[in-house]
């Protein structure tokens, strides 16, 4: 059974159809990336989810059950845009945020004080915010979101703004969420995160999905049949080679070939060890998450 | 509902820590106690001295002037022996120890033109009028005389006519400039609370707005929820600066006559020998305290208690939904202009139901919920029917929840669109969304 099943849900505003038939499906405990330019409808998906917005048509079912307000505590949401009040303490506007979510106050203050050790923050707790750097805002954000332990957590652009230290320890703790079984949906411009965080992804395009699955397949579903061979040296290619081979790039310590049609990367290797040619490693280029984005969408 | 209080507690505890909250709160009647006090002052220390010395050539007001000193404070000298001509004296009245000279040349009783004050200050006003009056009342009682009039059976007659009030078989005895005092006073008190605190429910609205709490908050509790808690909480904070303004004020003066002692008695015992002449002060201490008899105080507390909460409600939903449908700070004021003019035109309004308390205006303004929470409000001291009040109640009792409905429509859609320009045309659309 999906944590959470998207089917068929379209969403529109005025004349703008924000979401066309949309369906998507999420397995427990994965993290998944919610990729897409701007505009693409990639808010209005969550607004959906976190039932903030209903769809005009389709419907969402969490853990098999249909979408409803009970499970708004079972759903933590850090919107792109933070939103914390200014003249209120660290402390106390956790408070607020965990009562909304229906902690008692003991409860509340319990969950507080763990996560403020544990970011070792503790001294932030009768701050107001407005003291406090975007940064650690960000940081407080982010408790405020994971404070009532959601099985679906939802960031957007959880790493905007904060320092490489600030952003590292943000993301431990993502990682340990999610062995902890929490599901992750990731929504993101920076593609390199997406490469390191994502095990899945869905790529969204003027309201529809344009692309999903995991991200090694999608790589690979995209590669352009390039091989890069190391060498130690500058090698001279003579006739044999380039006769049997494509090649699209020279370097110093390194050549890229282009398979051609029923060429297999070993077949290369053939070639280039009956010309005596020294291999110091092989690797097959495949293209990055960033590529098959502009691509995918320019294709679009 | 459990939430709406969470809410409810937050906006209230924010507003009422802050410091501007606690200063404004004690401030405004330590200020009133104040001024009080710089009133008592003045009129005591300030009050005019003045010597004035007579100059009569008609020979009509002999002896008359002694009769008109005021006190120490203002004392005539009767020039009977000075012989010497009014240019003459004009410059010089200094020397005789006085603070100006009045002129009174032979004067026709039919005409009684040139009467004049020569001095280097102003009269004050009550002085003057003093002087005109005392002035007028003898030429007119010699006038009389001349045409062998008995000026005394002529007073005998001279009374003011009371009318007696008898509305719904009851008699009345309050005097209607008092409860028109009483139901101004409570009407402005409505008309301040609904500006002041709408707005702050308009700020704090588009505050939550623009720098997107309002997003991270929608995820756990409904739209509607946040409105009304954000509403009745800074409703509650209205509520208890009111309260401690009105206990503050009556605490600081009942403490004022310690700071004050002799010289506040003293005002008092000589407004009352001012008035003592007429019976205009026992009428007046009368008409208040029959007002206040006739105006069932229970009545007035509850319709006070009823139309200043649901008023409220009613405009400050308006002002929720105009808060979340603004962008920016620049749209607050062609956004806020609809729903403040007609809060301004109930204040116009309201000095014509002063004056005509029946009046068909008067009464159209009291049942319409627009303006009904400050005119109902003025007219009921002036002895509303009850079905009136009653209609005007259930009127308002209904619109008001209907326009949190439409409000909170307006507020749902309007809190999540960001960085667009709002026309008014498509806030009428999101009520129907």
């Amino acid at each position: 059974m999906f944590l959470l099943d998207v089917q068929h849900i379209s969403k529109s505003f005025q004349n703008n159809l924000a979401l066309q038939d949309v369906s998507l499906s999420l397995e427990k405990n994965k993290i998944y990336g919610l990729l897409g330019p701007n505009g693409a409808g990639k808010t209005t998906l969550i607004r959906n989810i976190t039932q903030i917005f209903f769809p005009d048509a389709g419907q969402i079912f969490f853990n098999g059950e249909k979408l409803s307000q009970k499970h708004q505590n079972q759903i933590g949401y850090m919107p792109e845009e933070r939103g914390l009040y200014k003249k209120m303490k660290v402390g106390e506007q956790l408070l607020y945020f965990a009562q909304l979510r229906d902690f008692s106050k003991a409860e509340a203050e319990q969950k507080i004080n763990y996560w403020l050790k544990k970011l070792d923050i503790e001294s932030w707790r009768n701050k107001t915010i407005e003291e406090l750097s975007k940064g650690m805002q960000q940081k407080i954000q982010f408790v405020a979101t994971i404070l009532h332990e959601p099985t679906l957590l939802i960031l957007d652009e959880p790493f905007s703004g904060l320092d490489p230290i600030n952003a590292e320890l943000i993301k431990n703790e993502i990682f340990e969420l999610h062995q902890k079984g929490t599901t992750i949906i990731f929504s993101t411009h920076r593609m390199e995160n997406v490469e390191e965080i994502c095990e899945d992804i869905f790529l969204i395009n003027k309201g529809k999905i344009i692309l999903d699955g995991n991200v090694q397949a999608i790589k690979h579903q995209f590669k352009k049949q390039l091989i890069k061979v190391d060498t130690n040296s500058t090698v001279l290619l003579n006739d044999s080679i380039l006769s049997q081979t494509d090649i699209t790039e020279q370097a110093d310590t390194h050549l890229i070939f282009k398979l051609k049609e029923n060429q297999k990367a070993n077949d290369i290797l053939k070639v280039l060890l009956q010309n005596n040619i020294e291999i110091s490693g092989m690797t097959e280029i495949l293209p990055t998450i960033n590529e098959i984005f502009i691509q995918s969408v320019n294709n679009n | 509902m459990k939430k709406i209080w969470y809410i409810i507690q937050r906006e209230y505890i924010t507003r009422v820590r802050k410091k501007s909250f606690i200063l404004l709160t004690l401030l405004l009647p330590v200020l009133i106690g104040f001024t009080t006090v710089a009133l008592v002052e003045i009129a005591t220390n300030a009050q005019e001295k003045l010597s004035i010395a007579v100059k009569d050539e008609s020979g009509l007001f002999e002896d008359k002037f002694r009769g008109m000193d005021m006190g120490e404070n203002l004392r005539f000298k009767y020039l009977t022996n000075n012989p010497q001509s009014i240019d003459s004296l004009k410059d010089m009245y200094q020397n005789i120890d006085c603070d100006g000279i009045l002129y009174i040349p032979k004067i026709e009783l039919e005409k009684p033109l040139g009467i004049a004050y020569y001095s280097d200050n102003e009269l004050g006003i009550t002085t003057e009028a003093h002087i005109r009056k005392n002035l007028t009342e003898e030429i007119r009682n010699r006038a009389l005389l001349q045409r062998n009039y008995n000026v005394d059976t002529i007073a005998m007659f001279d009374k003011e006519v009371s009318i007696e009030k008898i509305i719904h078989n009851e008699k009345k005895n309050g005097s209607s400039e008092v409860a028109g005092i009483f139901g101004y006073a409570c009407g402005f008190m409505i008309y301040i609370f609904l500006i002041v605190y709408g707005a702050m429910v308009m700020r704090s609205v588009t505050e939550e707005k623009t720098n997107r709490i309002v997003e991270v908050l929608v995820t756990s509790v409904k739209p509607f929820q946040l409105m009304i808690g954000k509403i009745i909480g800074i409703g509650a904070v209205g509520l208890t600066q009111f309260f401690l303004w009105a206990i503050l004020t009556f605490g600081i003066n009942m403490l004022l006559p310690l700071f004050l002692g002799d010289k506040m008695l003293a005002m008092q015992s000589m407004q009352q020998s001012q008035l003592a002449n007429t019976s205009e002060s026992t009428q007046l201490l009368m008409n208040i305290s029959n007002a206040f008899n006739d105006l069932a105080v229970g009545r007035m507390l509850f319709s006070f208690v009823f139309y200043f909460i649901f008023g409220y409600l009613f405009y400050a939903s308006q002002f929720a939904a105009i808060g979340a449908a603004m962008t920016d700070d620049s749209d607050a004021q062609s956004f806020t202009f609809p729903v403040t003019i007609p809060i301004i035109i109930s204040m116009i309004l309201m000095s014509a139901t002063l004056s005509q308390p029946f009046s068909s205006a008067a009464f159209w303004g009291s049942m319409l919920p627009f303006s009904s929470p400050i005119i109902m409000i003025t007219r009921i001291p002036f002895q509303v029917p009850w079905w009136e009040q009653l209609l005007s109640m259930f009127i308002l009792f209904i619109c008001s929840m209907g326009m949190v409905y439409v409000a909170a429509k307006i507020y749902r859609v309007g809190i999540l669109i960001q960085g667009k320009k709002i026309t008014f045309k498509e806030i009428g659309k999101w009520i129907f969304y």
